[in-house]
C-alpha cells in the first residue's frame, strides 16, 4: 500500500459538500478576514505544500478519469447521425484531460518552487475522501458522470433550474452527498499565497529552469487541441496552461489561471470556454442512453483480483495487455518525475542534459498509453463477456523515485525489462493485429535501454564522501 | 484485341550520377523485423545488357548492393518499359509477342529524347545559354550519346548528358524497354582561370587542371563567366546564391566562375505505327541528379507525394483512409531525423556558438526581422531525444491507434505565422518550396486528418488495414532491373532549391498565356500577347482563393505577434503545389484570377475591396495527356525541372550548409550517444570520420570538404550511408 497522509484532519474547516456551500462560504469569508487558520501541526509554508500535494492528487485523478471517459466514446454502436458529435465530444474531453495534465504540472512547479516534495501519487479506486470532488471512478461517459464533472468544475455562482437538476443528477448514487467544487481548495491555496505567513524567501526563483514549462510540454497545442484530431473544438478553447513559478506573484497568477480554466470564463476571455462550459455543452446534447455514444466498457477495470466496485479483467490475454498498460503508466510517471531532476537552460548554452530525452520519453508513453487504451477497449473483458475491457490506470506500489541518481536510471531499465517480459508473453500468445505494435514497442524500449545504459556509464555509485559533500 | 493506347513507365524516372562502368543493381526497400530500424535494402533481379548488341544477356539477383567500385560511384541507369492499353481495357507490357500479334516487329517502335540543362539560361535569360540534347526518332539498338549543346558553346564542344539505348528485345527478355545512362556528374567551365576572393588577378582554376577539355563555354560570346545576378530583381531564383564564383563581402551575390554541369531533364517519347497506319505516342519524364546517399531512407515529402496530389486531388476518399498511411508519414519523418543534426537545425547554441548555421530560423530573422530564436525548446532537440519521440509516435500508430497530431501539422496557410507556437508545428526545422517552414502536401495532411477518426467507430482489425490506391500505381512502378532510387518516392520535393528536381518549376505554365515565377506570385513572362499587360503583376487569388498568406511574428523574446520589420507587404506567397492544388479539377477550363492592378515588384497583400485588383479569366493548362501520366507537351519544357538547381550541382552540398534538408542529402552520420545523453556524430561532409566531433557548417570550416573537393573529387569523398553509417554496400 502506498503511503498516505491523513489529510482529513487538517481540512475540516474548508471541506464540505455543495449542499453546505453557504456555511462553507461564510467560513471562508471569516478565514479571509482573519487570515487562513493554519492547523496546529503546520506552519504556513508547510501547510501550503500540504494543500498543493492534495491539489496534485486531485488534478491527477481528474485527468485519469477524463481520459477514461474520453477513450470510452465511440465504438460500432454509435449511429451515423451521432458520429460527428461523438468525435467532437471525444476531442473535447481528451482536450480537457490534457489541460488537467497542464494543471498537474503547474502544481508540481509550485511545489518545486516552494521546496516541497513533488507529488504524482494518487489513490486507486474505489476511493473517496472529503477532499476529492467525487469518489474516484473510472467509468464510461454518461449523463451522470458528466453531471459530476460539471458540478466539480462549476463556478461558485452557478444557480438556476439547470444547475439544481445537474447537481441532483451528479449527487445520485454518490455516497455521502453531492459533488464538491475543486475551486474551494484552490481558493484556500490562493489565500495562503497572498498571506504573510508564507514568506517571500519561500519562493526559490532558481528552480525555474528545473520546472516544467510550456515550451517543452505545450508542443504547439493550443485551444485544448491536444488529442484533437479534426480541429472541431469550440472556438477559443484555452491553451494548455503550464505556468512557471518564480515568485509569489507568479504563483498567485498561476492558481488564478488554473481555476479560471476549470471553472468559468474570465470576463475578458469570453471566447475561451472553461472545463465547466465545455462539459455542460456536451451534457446538453448527450443521449440519455449513453450506449448510443460509448463503448460497452467496465467501471473500474483492474488487472488483478479486486473488490466489489472493481471489475476484474478476466480474459487471460486481455489481462496481459492490462498488465502492460500499468507498467507503461508507471514508466510515464517515473519519466515525468525524473525530468524535474535536470535543468532546461543548459541547452541554451550549448550543453544538453537528459531532460529532453526524459520529456520525449514521457510524451512517448502518453502515446503508448493511448494506443494501449484503444487496444484494451476492443478486447474482451472476460472469456464469455460481450463487454470489452478498459485501461486500468492502476497505480504502482510507489511513484517515489530512488534516492540515488544512478538508481533513478536503473528504475527505467527495470521497467523496460518488466515490459519486455509482458510483451514477449503477448507475442507468444498470439497478438494478432497488434504484433507490429508490440515489436515496435520492444524495439523502442531497446533503443531507450541503450541510451540509459550509456548514461549510466558516466555515473558511478556515490561514495559516502560524495553524499556528505552534497550537504556542504 | 488491339493496342489502343501506350504508356511509358515509370512516367517520372530518375537517373543518378556515377562513373563506374557497372550500373547500380536493382533493389527495393522493405521494413524489417525491427519496425524501427532502417529500411532493409532488398536486392532484386538485375538485367545485364551486352555492350555490343544491346540485348539483355543475363538476369541475376545480387546478394548485396554495392554502391561504389573503388572510388567510382555506380550510376543509376534506369530502364523505361512500354505498356499498352488494349481494346478490352487490360494493360499489357509490350513485348515481342504483343508486337507480333499486332503484325509488327521491334523496329516499329521509335524513340526520341529531348533533354536540356537550363541552369545558365535561368540566370542569364540568354536563349543561347540553353544547353539542349535531342536524339531520334531511333529504332536501332546502338548507344546514342546525348550531346548537350548551346549556341554560346565553343565550336565542337558539348556536355555529355549520358546515353540512351533502345534495348534489343530477345527471347530471354522480349519486353520493349530503353535505358538511360546519365552523365558522370562532371563540372564543365568557361575558363581555365578564375579570380578568388582577395585576388585581383586570375589564377589557374584547379578544377580544370588536366581537364581543359571540359572548357565548353565561350566566354567571349556569352555572359556566364563573371556573371552576377541582380540582387534587386524580383525574378531572381530563390535562393539566389546558387552558382559558384567568388563572393567578396562587399558584393550582394557571387561573381560567377562560369561553371556548368551535366544535370538534365526532359522527355523520352516513344511511338508505334500500328499496322492500321495509326501512330500511337506516349512519353515519360527523365532527369539526372546526384546519387541517393542515404538509400535506406525515404524523404518526408517527395515528388511522388506531389504527383499523387496532382493526380488524385487533395481529398482522401473513405476507401483509402488508413492509419498505416499516417504511420508511413511518421516513419519518413523518423528517417529524416536520424540523418539530421536537429540541435543545429533548431538554431541551438552549439559549443557556445550562436547563429553559425544557415537554418530555417535564421532565415525567419534574415528575411523578415523576426526575433532570432531557436524553433523548438532548445532542451528537447538533441537528435537521440527527438528520435526517441518519433519512434514512440510511430509505435503507437502501429497499434492502429488513430493519429492525434493532425492539429499540429502545419497548414499551408500558416507559413507566414512566425510565432513560437506556429513554428513548432510539424514538421519543424525544414524548409518548403516557398522558403518558409515545410508543410506536407494537403493530401498528406488530409490523410492524417481522416485517419484520426477512422478507427473511432470500427473494430480493431479494420482500422489497421492498408489502403489500395491502384489508380496511382504507375508512379511507383519500378521497372525490371531498376533500383528504387529511380522512383519519385526517392526524390525530395520540398525543394529549396532542391536536390533531384526543383519541382516548384512544375507550376510555372499552369495558366495559358502567362508564366509565373517558380517561387513567387510574380508574372515573369507573357506567352499570349493579349495578356501583355500582366507582365510584372502579382497573382493574388484564383477563384477567390488567396495564394498569399499574412506574415507576423514577435520581434523580441516573449513578445507579442505583430507585423515584421522587413516583411514587405506583410505577406508570403505559398508554394504553388499546395496553393494551386485545387485547380487540377479546372484543367482546360477558365478560372477567375485576381492580379494586382499595377506591376508590383514587391509582395503585396490582397486588397480589402475590388480597388487595386485586376480580374482576368485564364484557362488552366491541362497538365497531363488524357488518361495518362505523360506531361502535356506545352506544360513543361525540357530542362525546366532542374533549372533552379545549383550550378554545378555539388555547389548545393556546401552552399546551403544543409540545415533544412530532409533525408536524401545526409547531414548527421556515424552518430552515437555519449554518457551525458548527448548525441555525437560526424557532419557528412567531414574529412575525418568517427571523431565524435560534429563540425558545424559555416561554409568556411576547413575540416569539411571544400567546394573544390566536391567539384574535383566528389565520387571519392562523399560516403554512402547505410544504417546511418559510412558504407559502400548494403
Amino acid at each position: 500500500m502506498r503511503s498516505r497522509s491523513s489529510q482529513l484532519r487538517h481540512l475540516d474547516a474548508v471541506l464540505s459538500t455543495d449542499d453546505e456551500q453557504p456555511a462553507q462560504k461564510a467560513a471562508l469569508e471569516d478565514a479571509t478576514e482573519a487570515g487562513v487558520e493554519i492547523p496546529r501541526e503546520f506552519n504556513a509554508h508547510q501547510y501550503l505544500i500540504f494543500l498543493l500535494r492534495i491539489a496534485a492528487e486531485i488534478e491527477h485523478c481528474l485527468m485519469v478519469q477524463y481520459l477514461y471517459a474520453g477513450f470510452s466514446l465511440g465504438g460500432p454502436s454509435v449511429g451515423e447521425k451521432l458520429r460527428d458529435k461523438v468525435v467532437l465530444w471525444q476531442e473535447t474531453v481528451l482536450g480537457i484531460a490534457k489541460e488537467e495534465m497542464g494543471h498537474l504540472l503547474t502544481v508540481q512547479n509550485l511545489l518545486r518552487c516552494l521546496g516541497g516534495p513533488l507529488n504524482l501519487d494518487r489513490e486507486d479506486y474505489p476511493w473517496d475522501s472529503q477532499f476529492l470532488p467525487f469518489p474516484f471512478r473510472l467509468e464510461p461517459l454518461t449523463r451522470q458522470s458528466l453531471a459530476k464533472y460539471i458540478v466539480a468544475e462549476s463556478p461558485e455562482a452557478w444557480t438556476g433550474r439547470e444547475a439544481a437538476a445537474i447537481r441532483a443528477e451528479a449527487a445520485s448514487g454518490l455516497p455521502g452527498g453531492g459533488v464538491k467544487r475543486i475551486g474551494v481548495l484552490y481558493s484556500l491555496i490562493s489565500r495562503l499565497l497572498i498571506g504573510t505567513g508564507v514568506k517571500d524567501s519561500d519562493f526559490r526563483e532558481w528552480t525555474h529552469s528545473f520546472q516544467a514549462n510550456w515550451d517543452e510540454w505545450g508542443r504547439s497545442y493550443q485551444g485544448g487541441r491536444r488529442g484533437n484530431a479534426t480541429g472541431q473544438q469550440r472556438a477559443g478553447t484555452p491553451n494548455v496552461l503550464i505556468s512557471a513559478i518564480v515568485s509569489r506573484t507568479s504563483a498567485v497568477e498561476a492558481i488564478k489561471a488554473l481555476t479560471t480554466q476549470g471553472e468559468a470564463n474570465a470576463p475578458d476571455d469570453e471566447g475561451a470556454p472553461s472545463h465547466f462550459a465545455r462539459f455542460l455543452d456536451i451534457y446538453r446534447h448527450f443521449p440519455r442512453d449513453h450506449r448510443h455514444a460509448v463503448r460497452d466498457v467496465p467501471v473500474n477495470p483492474v488487472a488483478n483480483e479486486g473488490d466489489d466496485d472493481q471489475t476484474v479483467i478476466s480474459h487471460p490475454l486481455t489481462r496481459l495487455w492490462a498488465n502492460l498498460f500499468n507498467v507503461r503508466y508507471r514508466f510515464l510517471l517515473a519519466g515525468l518525475l525524473h525530468s524535474f531532476d535536470f535543468p532546461s537552460n543548459l541547452a541554451a548554452a550549448g550543453q544538453h542534459t537528459p531532460r529532453g530525452l526524459l520529456i520525449h520519453t514521457t510524451f512517448g508513453e502518453m502515446y503508448h498509453l493511448r494506443a494501449l487504451a484503444q487496444i484494451l477497449m476492443r478486447l474482451p473483458l472476460g472469456p464469455d463477456e460481450k463487454r470489452t475491457a478498459g485501461p486500468p490506470f492502476q497505480m504502482p506500489y510507489t511513484v517515489d523515485l530512488p534516492f540515488d541518481a544512478v538508481d533513478r536510471w536503473r528504475l527505467h531499465l527495470d521497467l523496460i525489462e518488466t515490459s519486455r517480459r509482458i510483451v514477449d508473453e503477448l507475442l507468444a500468445s498470439g497478438a494478432g493485429a497488434n504484433q507490429d505494435f508490440l515489436r515496435a514497442l520492444r524495439a523502442a524500449d531497446e533503443e531507450t535501454a541503450g541510451l540509459v545504459q550509456r548514461l549510466l556509464l558516466g555515473r558511478q555509485e556515490p561514495s559516502v564522501t560524495d553524499r556528505l559533500m552534497e550537504f556542504h | 484485341m488491339t493496342i489502343k493506347k501506350l504508356h511509358l513507365w515509370p512516367p517520372f524516372c530518375t537517373a543518378r550520377f556515377g562513373s563506374s562502368e557497372t550500373p547500380l543493381e536493382a533493389y527495393e526497400l522493405a521494413i524489417g523485423e525491427n519496425p524501427l530500424d532502417f529500411r532493409v535494402i532488398q536486392p532484386r533481379e538485375t538485367l545485364v545488357v551486352d555492350p555490343a548488341s544491346g540485348e539483355v544477356v543475363d538476369k541475376y539477383t545480387p546478394e548485396r548492393i554495392r554502391f561504389k567500385d573503388e572510388d567510382r560511384v555506380r550510376p543509376v541507369a534506369p530502364f523505361l518499359e512500354l505498356f499498352a492499353e488494349m481494346s478490352d481495357g487490360t494493360v499489357r507490357q509490350v513485348n515481342l509477342d504483343l508486337l507480333k500479334a499486332e503484325r509488327l516487329d521491334p523496329s516499329a517502335v521509335k524513340w526520341s529524347v529531348d533533354v536540356a540543362n537550363l541552369k545558365v539560361f535561368r540566370q542569364t535569360q540568354d536563349a543561347k545559354d540553353k544547353i539542349e540534347a535531342k536524339i531520334g526518332p531511333i529504332d536501332d539498338h546502338q548507344v546514342h550519346e546525348l550531346q548537350g549543346v548551346a549556341e554560346n558553346f565553343l565550336p565542337g564542344k558539348y556536355i555529355s548528358f549520358g546515353t540512351f539505348r533502345y534495348i534489343k528485345p530477345n527471347e530471354r527478355a522480349g519486353e520493349i524497354r530503353a535505358r538511360f545512362t546519365p552523365g558522370k556528374g562532371l563540372v564543365y567551365g568557361s575558363s581555365t582561370e578564375r579570380i578568388v576572393v582577395g585576388d585581383t588577378r586570375p589564377t589557374l582554376d584547379p578544377v580544370f587542371q588536366g581537364f581543359e577539355d571540359r572548357i565548353v563555354y565561350d566566354r567571349t560570346r556569352g555572359k556566364w563567366h563573371n556573371f552576377q545576378a541582380d540582387a534587386s530583381s524580383p525574378t531572381l531564383p530563390n535562393p539566389s546564391d546558387i552558382y559558384q564564383g567568388r563572393w567578396p563581402d562587399t558584393e550582394p551575390l557571387p561573381i560567377g566562375w562560369g561553371y556548368l554541369d551535366d544535370v538534365c531533364d526532359g522527355r523520352v517519347t516513344v511511338s508505334i505505327a500500328l499496322a492500321s497506319g495509326e501512330v500511337l505516342t506516349t512519353s515519360a519524364w527523365i532527369g539526372t541528379c546526384m546519387p541517393a546517399y542515404a538509400p535506406d531512407s525515404q524523404p518526408m515529402r517527395t515528388v511522388a507525394d506531389e504527383l499523387e496530389q496532382l493526380i488524385m486531388g487533395t481529398e482522401v476518399p473513405d476507401s483509402e483512409v488508413s492509419v498505416e498511411d499516417a504511420a508511413e508519414i511518421v516513419r519518413r519523418a523518423l528517417e529524416s531525423i536520424r540523418l539530421m543534426n536537429t540541435a543545429a537545425m533548431n538554431a541551438n547554441v552549439i559549443n557556445g556558438r550562436t547563429n553559425i548555421a544557415s537554418t530555417l530560423y535564421r532565415q525567419d530573422t534574415n528575411d523578415y526581422g523576426r526575433d532570432y530564436a531557436p524553433g523548438m525548446a532548445s532542451s528537447l532537440v538533441d537528435p537521440s531525444a527527438v528520435r526517441t519521440l518519433h519512434e514512440r509516435i510511430y509505435t503507437a500508430l502501429k497499434s492502429g491507434s488513430a493519429p492525434w497530431f493532425a492539429e499540429v501539422l502545419r497548414k499551408p496557410e500558416e507559413i507566414g505565422d512566425l510565432s513560437d507556437k506556429a513554428r513548432r508545428k510539424m514538421p519543424p526545422m525544414l524548409r518548403g518550396a516557398d522558403g518558409r517552414a515545410l508543410t506536407l502536401t494537403r493530401r498528406q495532411i488530409n490523410r492524417v486528418v481522416r485517419a484520426a477518426t477512422a478507427g473511432l467507430f470500427e473494430s480493431q482489425q479494420s482500422v489497421a488495414s492498408s489502403s489500395n490506391r491502384t489508380a496511382f500505381k504507375s508512379v511507383g512502378y519500378r521497372a525490371a532491373g531498376n533500383p528504387v532510387s529511380t522512383l519519385p518516392s526517392s526524390a525530395i520535393s520540398n525543394c529549396f532549391p532542391g536536390l533531384e528536381y526543383d519541382f516548384k518549376n512544375f507550376w510555372r505554365r499552369v495558366f495559358v498565356g502567362i508564366v509565373l515565377l517558380e517561387w513567387d506570385n510574380y508574372v515573369v513572362e507573357i506567352e499570349d500577347p493579349k495578356l501583355a499587360n500582366l507582365r510584372g503583376h502579382r497573382l493574388l487569388r484564383v477563384n477567390g482563393v488567396p495564394v498569399v498568406t499574412s506574415l507576423s511574428g514577435p520581434v523580441m523574446p516573449g513578445g507579442g505577434v505583430q507585423p515584421l520589420p522587413y516583411g514587405k507587404g506583410q505577406v508570403v506567397t505559398m508554394e504553388w503545389s499546395n496553393a494551386l492544388a485545387f485547380i487540377r479539377k479546372y484543367q482546360g477550363q477558365k478560372v477567375e484570377c485576381d492580379f494586382t492592378s499595377k506591376p508590383a515588384p514587391q509582395p503585396t497583400d490582397v486588397p480589402k475591396g475590388k480597388a487595386g485588383l485586376l480580374r482576368v479569366s485564364l484557362i488552366v493548362r491541362p497538365i497531363f495527356e488524357r488518361d495518362s501520366l505523360s506531361v502535356s507537351d506545352d506544360y513543361l519544357r525540357p530542362g525546366e525541372l532542374t533549372q533552379g538547381l545549383c550550378s554545378p550541382w555539388q555547389h548545393d552540398y556546401r552552399e546551403c550548409s544543409c540545415y533544412y534538408w530532409p533525408a536524401s542529402r545526409p547531414d548527421f552520420v556515424n552518430a552515437t550517444t555519449d554518457n551525458t545523453g548527448t548525441t555525437r556524430g560526424d557532419n557528412w561532409l567531414s574529412k575525418q570520420r568517427n571523431t565524435g566531433q560534429y563540425v558545424l557548417d559555416d561554409r568556411k570550416d576547413t575540416r569539411l570538404l571544400s567546394y573544390d573537393d566536391l567539384f574535383m573529387d566528389w565520387e571519392r569523398q562523399l560516403q554512402f550511408q547505410i544504417r546511418g553509417r559510412d558504407a559502400e554496400k548494403s
